[in-house]
């Protein structure tokens, strides 16, 4: 099975991850030029988001959703983004041609109310309250927001940004309580794990 | 080496031999296995790494994956682990502790790659279907070698141990095996150094080994007895051996001990043996001639046709019988000298009859054959003798009888041998026999005795005895004999003699006296004879002077005849008295003569012949002699005037000459006239014996006349002729006579 093209993906991760020096660059001109790349062409989010982006498809290969999440086996996989959507189209070239769990991927920007066809739910930074959010959610839905506080709040993983690089946080009772079961590998790889 | 170290030789070096091939063969699959094992583990360890550091590398954490490769420190050949991200670069590294980072720029292209001293593994990071990076391990291939020493000292340890045990196990089985050999090493060794047959091998066994034993068993039982044979066989046959070569040397010595010569031969004629006298005699040492063919060494010829005899050796080998060889043969020695051999050649057999040689017996007949010649010889002189001879014993019994004996006795040798001699004796004399035997043995001889014997016939016969004693080798008397030789006819011719002297005697007396009454009756006629010879001679000339013309033709005629007849009265006359006068006269002294003078007077003489016949008269110079001129004159002159007179177509030519021939004084008067025949040689000396008659005048006593002259000097004269081809008058004149004639 031939794999889908990658091309823009892997330039993407390439331009911020191959090297601390270079992702350096690329965050500071990314960080100096905000407004003038969103003058020129409104949908281009900062680097980080390409990482993030690509974090979120990776989290998929670390974590066994429930099989009670899925309404039958064709069912897609649902990533959902609620409030602003910080990747703009990355997210969606990330996850183009890409399975999880087995599944198609169908990616959807809410507001406000959390449709059951989600699996994945990024939580942006525009949400300053997650909590109402995350109360809410069924078994099965893996919670990623941005900053610690997130985890504390009931979130299952939450971005950090430490020394310009992008890691995570994972919060194992948060999965254990969604039905998620994370990979330890993963574990490892985790900034910390509550 | 003794069986014992040879099987424990052996099985150390099959044991050696084996664990060798073994431990090398585990070596050589354990490093083969423990590559592939290595290659294996490498790809599942980093399979294990690959996996546990995909969410490292998916999430950007290089801390963490090099966290999971620190976790490759317990395997301490991992020289280095290296992780790199999909886009090339480097993500995370691992490095054995106390060693550098030795990771290349770029993730490698291969998957496996072995290099002598390292094994790269890599391997993709993937993450489900995604690929995320790649892994590689560079794996320190330092335990490989380490290991394969290992495994070779693990080896070698076996090695020792098993040798050893082999050793061991080795020394206690091998007894199983040596032992009974052992048994029959010693047992055949000490049958063979004791050479006692009755030993036995001990069975220990009922492998091969004791079948050996048992087979060892029976030979040895078989060689016990046969030995026991042979050992008396042996004792036998030494003792054979012994007599043989007892009988060999008595053989041999007697063979060089004996007087004969002695060649053995083998059955081709090659020489075996020769025995001293044989090497003397055809001085052949015996070291040359042996193995020669016999004909090379012996060579014989016959005596007399000179032709090589063929070897007896061959007629024996060829005959397979004894020969002998022909009396006259003659052995050729080396250095070429010719010994007259006896010989005798016969073959020598063994058992079978089969000819093995030949024995050739010869002997040096010189002496016997001088001896034999000799006594040839002797019966040839005493059988022609015409004398008797004849030999007795003291007993007087005839022992031999020669031819001679027989022609004079009459009787036969065998009429006579064994009989007593005394039956030669006439009646009377048998007395003188028994002394003349006495005298014998007392060792006399008796010569020359003239007495009477008795014939066969009873006639008497006179013999001269000559009777001498026989002796043997010690000096003894053993016999008598006697040689008689008949003088019966010297007797009667004495007799008979005697009677005729007197005869003769007496018509001597009577001859010379009428022989002188002769001579005187010759001189005396002759000399008287001449006076009336002279008186018819000067009458006729008278008459024939004085009356010329009264004579008619007959009466002329008659009166020349009659003077004719005077004149060669005269001559015949004058030769006459001149013959007469040579013996007349005797007392009449000699002088020198030169007889060249005398022949020149004679040719002076003669001169009106020789000129008219053209006659060449030459002379050697001649002696001079004490003796009468009037003696040579007529002589010589005879001798050329008859030359001249009887002379053939051509001129006469005569040659004097003399020479001394035996102290003899010869002359020869040499002419080329018609010569004489032979049958009258003696008689023209005779006087008046003419043999031309009237043809050619002469008084015919010339010749007698020099046969007269040289009688008297003790000379004497004859012819030498032919018919036709001249006439050589030659007169001697003894030394002796002529010294005596010039003395006188």
């Amino acid at each position: 099975m031939t794999p889908p093209p990658k091309s823009p993906r892997r330039s993407c991760l390439y331009s911020w991850a191959s090297a601390p020096r270079a992702a350096g660059i690329l965050l500071c001109l990314s960080a100096c030029i905000p407004a003038f790349s969103a003058s020129q062409r409104a949908p281009e989010p900062p680097p980080e988001y390409h990482v993030k982006a690509a974090f979120l498809l990776n989290f998929t290969r670390f974590v066994e959703w429930p099989p009670e999440a899925f309404p039958n086996d064709e069912s897609p996989f649902g990533v959902c983004v609620a409030g602003n959507d910080p990747f703009g189209g990355v997210l969606d070239a990330i996850f183009e041609g890409e399975t999880a769990n087995s599944r198609p991927v169908a990616i959807h920007r809410i507001k406000g109310e959390v449709p059951k066809a989600c699996h994945l739910l990024f939580i942006g930074a525009s949400e300053n309250h997650p909590g109402g959010l995350l109360a809410g959610l069924p078994p099965g839905v893996l919670t990623i927001g941005e900053e610690e506080p997130f985890i504390r709040a009931g979130g299952v993983i939450a971005f950090v940004v430490e020394k310009r690089r992008v890691r995570f946080d994972i919060n194992q009772t948060a999965a254990r309580k969604a039905a998620l079961k994370i990979s330890s590998r993963l574990l490892s790889i985790a900034r910390t794990v509550e | 080496m003794p069986i014992k170290r040879k099987l424990m030789v052996i099985v150390m070096a099959t044991t050696t031999a084996a664990l060798i091939v073994a431990g090398a063969g585990v070596v050589w699959f354990d490093s083969l296995v423990f590559r592939d094992y290595l290659q294996r583990d490498l790809s599942v360890l980093g399979r294990i790494i690959a996996d546990a550091s995909a969410a490292a590398l998916a999430f950007d954490d290089p801390k963490t994956a090099a966290e999971t490769l620190a976790a490759l420190q317990a395997r301490t050949h991992l020289r280095s682990a290296c992780i790199y991200r999909i886009e090339g670069p480097l993500f995370a590294s691992y490095a054995r502790s106390g060693e550098a980072v030795k990771c290349p720029q770029a993730a490698p292209a291969d998957r496996v790659r072995w290099t002598p001293d390292e094994l790269m593994v890599a391997r993709t990071i993937r993450l489900q279907d995604r690929e995320l990076g790649t892994l590689a391990f560079f794996y320190d291939l330092d335990e490989i070698g380490r290991r394969r020493n290992s495994y070779s000292a693990i080896v070698l340890c076996v090695l020792v141990a098993s040798g050893f045990l082999a050793f061991l196990l080795s020394s206690r089985l091998r007894a199983v095996i040596a032992t009974p050999i052992a048994q029959l090493v010693n047992a055949t060794s000490a049958v063979s150094r004791t050479k006692d047959y009755s030993i036995r091998a001990r069975k220990l066994s009922a492998d091969e080994l004791g079948v050996l034993a048992d087979a060892v068993n029976d030979m040895l039982a078989g060689i016990q007895s046969r030995d026991r044979e042979l050992r008396e066989a042996l004792a036998d046959r030494e003792q054979a051996l012994n007599d043989a070569r007892n009988a060999r040397d008595s053989l041999a010595t007697t063979l060089a001990s004996i007087g004969d010569a002695v060649i053995s031969t083998d059955a081709e004629g090659r020489i075996l043996f020769l025995n001293p006298v044989a090497e003397s005699l055809m001085r052949w040492p015996a070291a040359e001639a042996v193995g020669k063919p016999i004909e090379d060494v012996f060579r014989i010829v016959n005596e007399y046709t000179r032709e090589t005899v063929e070897s007896p050796v061959r007629r024996v080998l060829r005959e397979g019988a004894i020969v002998g060889l022909a009396n006259s043969t003659m052995l050729l020695a080396r250095d070429g000298t010719e010994i007259p051999i006896d010989d005798s050649g016969a073959p020598i057999r063994d058992r079978d009859g089969t000819i093995l040689g030949t024995v050739l017996v010869f002997r040096d007949v010189t002496a016997r054959r001088r001896a034999e010649e000799t006594s040839h010889l002797l019966a040839a002189i005493v059988e022609s003798s015409d004398e008797a001879i004849i030999s007795a014993n003291l007993n007087g019994i005839v022992m031999s009888w020669n031819r001679g004996a027989e022609r004079i006795f009459g009787y036969s040798a065998e009429e006579m041998i064994g009989r007593s001699i005394s039956v030669m004796a006439p009646p009377g004399r048998v007395d003188e026999m028994i002394a003349i035997l006495a005298r014998i043995r007392s060792g006399e001889r008796i010569e020359e005795l003239q007495t009477l014997r008795r014939a066969r016939h009873g006639g008497l016969v006179n013999v001269s005895l000559t009777v001498s004693p026989l002796r043997d080798a010690s000096g003894a008397v053993v016999g008598v004999s006697k040689i008689a030789r008949d003088i019966t006819e010297r007797v009667r011719s004495a007799e008979r003699l005697a009677l005729l002297n007197a005869d003769l005697q007496r018509s001597n007396q009577r001859l010379a006296s009428s022989n002188e009454d002769l001579e005187r009756f010759a001189f005396i006629a002759s000399h008287d004879l001449q006076e009336p010879l002279r008186m018819i001679t000067t009458y006729s000339q008278l008459l024939a002077r004085n009356y010329p013309d009264a004579l008619d033709g007959n009466a002329g005629m008659c009166v020349r005849n009659i003077m004719e007849s005077a004149q060669r009265m005269r001559e015949l006359i004058a030769d006459l008295l001149a013959y007469t006068e040579i013996t007349a006269r005797q007392d009449e002294p000699v002088e020198a003569v030169d007889l060249n003078g005398v022949v020149e007077k004679a040719m002076q003489n003669l001169k009106a012949s020789i000129d008219e016949t053209g006659a060449v008269v030459t002379c050697d110079p001649l002696p001079s002699l004490t003796a009468r001129e009037a003696h040579f004159l007529p002589l010589f002159q005879n001798l050329i005037g008859n030359a001249i007179k009887y002379r053939g177509e051509q001129p006469p030519r005569i040659h004097i000459s003399a020479r001394d021939v035996e102290g003899q004084l010869q002359f020869s008067v040499k002419d080329n006239g018609i010569g004489i025949d032979p049958q009258y040689h003696e008689r023209i000396f005779v006087a008046f014996k003419r043999l031309h008659g009237k043809k050619i005048p002469g008084t015919g006593i010339g010749l007698a006349i020099c046969q007269r002259v040289l009688e008297r000097y003790g000379g004497r004269i004859w012819v030498e002729s032919q018919v036709g081809e001249g006439a050589t008058f030659l007169f001697t004149l003894p030394d002796m006579a002529a010294q005596k004639a010039r003395r006188a």
